[in-house]
């Protein structure tokens, strides 16, 4: 008795010991498992992440540090430099003159100073006209505005040089461009902040020989801003208007022309697949008898099989032929035919709905439109959402078609616009990038704040495709 | 009595015609703006297409023949399927190891798939924005990277060995919606085999290769025929990237057909190239579709 006793309870240890001992062992090798996952998924979400912020930095870098190897992934420091011009004993006949020739030193000093200290970072450049410890003038320019100027706007494809940059009434459209205060009587505020030597001796070398101004530099303040690599982004978004002056729509909207553009053909896919495809499976779910709805739908599936690719030029003849090139027209109505999968994916919901619902209904004598208006719609949010969902994924990224059949810049969608805008040689790297984060960022924002319906809808989307 | 009877007929009769009516306009615009356009491309393949007197003279299958005649056509074939073997080598496998990773993680598992989801939202236009970039010669980082290394430096997509990889290369980081298909399926693996397996001690990797694996064997297979079919498709990356060029290496099916139309303006050969590309595509998605009702039976 008592033998068995001790083998019984020496088993039980035996036994719980072999069993601690196992789940040691599993407990150590899926330890292991997940730690290697754990740093392998953060490697790799690090690697995702790298383009992006590498897009970032790059778009908040001036004009020469883009081109700086090796490259850096923090964008350097932003000076502001204020350079203070003393009207003071000069002979100046009237107020008219006095305006003038401050108006053409500034823009000698800031086109000079931009263009002939290029590494020098300076995101911004401020000039203030003093005259007997007054001050008169001010003007404000980033380093972009001058850029865009130069490359596109008023200097477009011309030579830096006094004459060229005072020809005529140039400086004064510039100046109106760039922005100015001119107040005879002082203006309420004027440079704030000591000189500094070594900034004041370079800018003087770099404006005394071919720049000369009329009025003597008094020194010049630097301050660091940072706050400027972030301006950018605004003279990114009104770059388009300068590269396109010749479309309106472009000129007075800049950038979100195209966003605009992008946000009329997704929202009329988005409302165009939501009715059409929920009407046609409406039809097919509860209309018609099995077989006829079968084949109704493999109609609809079969013109999702057949790829763009083969279909894009034959499709651009028909619609040329109809005069559907290059307007709206164009860009819209392949949107009009329900897609076969969208479809598909409304009639496995309304297959669902109990048929109790609409026998009862229809005994009332409730017409289609009233079946499905008032019971399928209000019970298909959650069907809405992942087809309007999947439209926008699917149709986000379409460049082909809307590069085939728009010439008209006033047209492009935000693909098209960023494709010609970076085959444009003039434009530099950050401005692309810039425009490339403003266009990623709300769709990134938005679909964090959405991840919950997005991975819903993906999952949903892919069991049964 | 008689005019009760007759209203019922004349219910049936309008509970019959109203599905149709309603239908009508989809069907009605499906078929032209679909069906119809891909019919009309076989017609004018078998015409030399004159776009000022439409069709022009029938020609048979002549365009066909010319067709199958130009090595610049076996080059885009050529060129289609290396894409999709640096496809399959260097990208295809990514989201399925993502998503294994994925799937043992607890408190990251939520932030990470939303992470992944994003790839998938950055158009190809931004892309390739960003990667033209990084490849250029004189400025970019992956010749700053191969100097590190003590490479020397390369052209890169201006180089037609190199155009292709750097084409697909942009898809190793991985990412999009093939991870969070991927995710559920695992997920949706049984919980009894999972149980069952450890508590025969098998755990860790193990698990992985001999539970998860065999179990969503069909899900990748699936995936796999997917991923032929898009790039057999390929189009805006290449033609953004390097407009099918240096050479014509990167020249996919798709930028074949379109060069056909746009720069040698021959519809005909443009449209047999199309037919061709269509009939190609139908097999496979006729494949795909035989092999998912086998598998559901």
């Amino acid at each position: 008795m008592t033998l068995h006793n001790i083998s019984s309870r020496e088993l039980r240890e035996k036994k719980t010991k072999k069993d601690r001992e196992h789940g040691r062992v599993k407990h150590k090798s899926d330890r292991f498992l997940k730690r290697t996952a754990a740093v392998l998924s953060i490697i790799f979400a690090a690697l995702m992440l790298y383009p992006f912020l590498f897009a970032l930095s790059c778009s908040m870098k001036d004009n020469s540090k883009i081109y700086e190897v090796p490259l850096k992934l923090l964008p350097a420091k932003a000076n502001s430099i204020s350079i203070v011009l003393d009207y003071s004993d000069l002979e100046i006949r009237d107020e008219a003159q006095q305006k003038d020739l401050m108006m053409q030193d500034s823009i000698l000093t800031m086109f000079s100073v931009s263009y002939k200290m290029p590494d020098a970072s300076v995101m911004e450049i401020q000039i203030y006209g003093v005259r007997d410890g007054k001050t008169l003038f001010h003007s404000r320019a980033h380093q972009m505005k001058l850029q865009m100027e130069r490359d596109y706007g008023i200097y477009a494809s011309t030579a830096i040089k006094k004459e060229v940059l005072l020809h005529d009434d140039r400086y004064v459209r510039a100046c109106e461009s760039i922005g100015y205060e001119y107040s005879a009587q002082g203006l309420s505020y004027g440079p704030e902040g000591d000189y500094d030597e070594a900034w004041t001796r370079d800018i003087l070398n770099a404006t005394s020989e071919k720049y000369e101004t009329v009025g003597k530099m008094a020194g010049v303040i630097q301050k660091t801003n940072n706050l400027l690599n972030l301006e950018s982004f605004k003279y990114y978004l009104q770059m388009p208007a300068y590269i396109y002056p010749g479309s309106p729509q472009v000129v007075r909207l800049g950038f979100f022309a195209f966003v605009l553009n992008s946000i009329i053909v997704i929202g009329f896919a988005m409302i165009a697949q939501v009715i059409l495809c929920s009407v046609c499976a409406f039809v097919i779910s509860r209309q018609l008898s099995q077989r006829a709805g079968r084949f109704v739908l493999l109609f609809f599936m079969g013109g999702m099989m057949i790829p763009f690719a083969s279909i894009m030029l034959p499709q651009l003849i028909m619609y040329r032929q109809m005069g559907a090139y290059n307007n709206y027209a164009a860009l819209l109505l392949p949107f009009l035919y329900p897609y076969g999968f969208y479809v598909y994916l409304y009639k496995g919901f309304f297959d669902q709905i109990p048929g109790s619902y609409f026998e009862a209904a229809a005994l009332d004598g409730a017409g289609s439109l009233y079946l499905y208006r008032e019971i399928c719609m209000p019970l298909s949010k959650p069907i809405i959402s992942l087809i309007a969902l999947q439209t926008f994924i699917g149709n986000w990224n379409d460049f082909f078609w809307a590069w085939l059949v728009t010439e008209d810049q006033k047209l492009w969608t935000l693909n098209v616009a960023l494709y010609n805008i970076s085959n444009n040689m003039g434009t530099k790297q950050n401005a692309l990038m810039g425009l490339s984060i403003l266009t990623i960022t709300p769709v990134m924002l938005v679909s964090v704040l959405f991840s919950k319906q997005l991975k819903q809808s993906i999952a949903a989307s892919g069991i049964k495709g | 009595m008689n005019k009760k009877h007759l209203s019922g007929k004349h219910y049936q009769l309008r509970r019959k015609i109203t599905p149709w009516c309603i239908l009508f306009f989809p069907m009605l615009f499906t078929a032209w703006l679909k069906y119809y356009p891909i019919l009309s491309a076989f017609v004018i393949s078998l015409f030399k297409y004159d776009p000022i007197s439409p069709p022009g003279k029938f020609t048979g299958l002549e365009n066909y023949k010319s067709m199958f005649r130009m090595r610049f056509y076996w080059e885009s074939w050529e060129n289609t399927f290396i894409f999709l073997i640096l496809q399959i080598c260097m990208c295809f496998f990514i989201p399925l190891i993502q998503a294994l990773l994925l799937n043992e993680l607890v408190r990251l598992q939520k932030c990470l798939t939303t992470l992944y989801i994003l790839p998938a939202l950055i158009p190809t236009s931004v892309n390739v924005i960003i990667w033209k970039w990084i490849w250029h010669p004189d400025y970019g980082v992956a010749n700053q990277i191969l100097g590190f290394f003590g490479g020397a430096p390369q052209a890169w997509l201006s180089d037609p060995e190199l155009v292709k990889f750097c084409i697909i290369f942009p898809g190793v980081l991985g990412g999009g919606l093939t991870v969070l298909l991927y995710l559920s399926a695992i997920q949706g693996v049984s919980t009894d085999i999972m149980e069952s397996a450890a508590l025969d001690g098998c755990t860790g990797f193990k698990k992985i290769i001999y539970i998860i694996l065999p179990n969503i064997a069909f899900m990748i297979f699936i995936q796999l025929v997917m991923c032929v079919i898009q790039t057999m498709q390929l189009l805006d990356g290449p033609y953004m990237y390097a407009s099918g060029g240096p050479s014509g290496a990167s020249t996919t099916q798709g930028i074949y057909i379109y060069n056909a139309f746009q720069q040698d303006l021959n519809y005909g050969r443009g449209s047999a190239a199309s037919i061709v590309l269509l009939v190609v595509i139908a097999v496979l998605t006729f494949a795909q579709m035989k092999l998912e009702k086998a598998e559901k039976n």
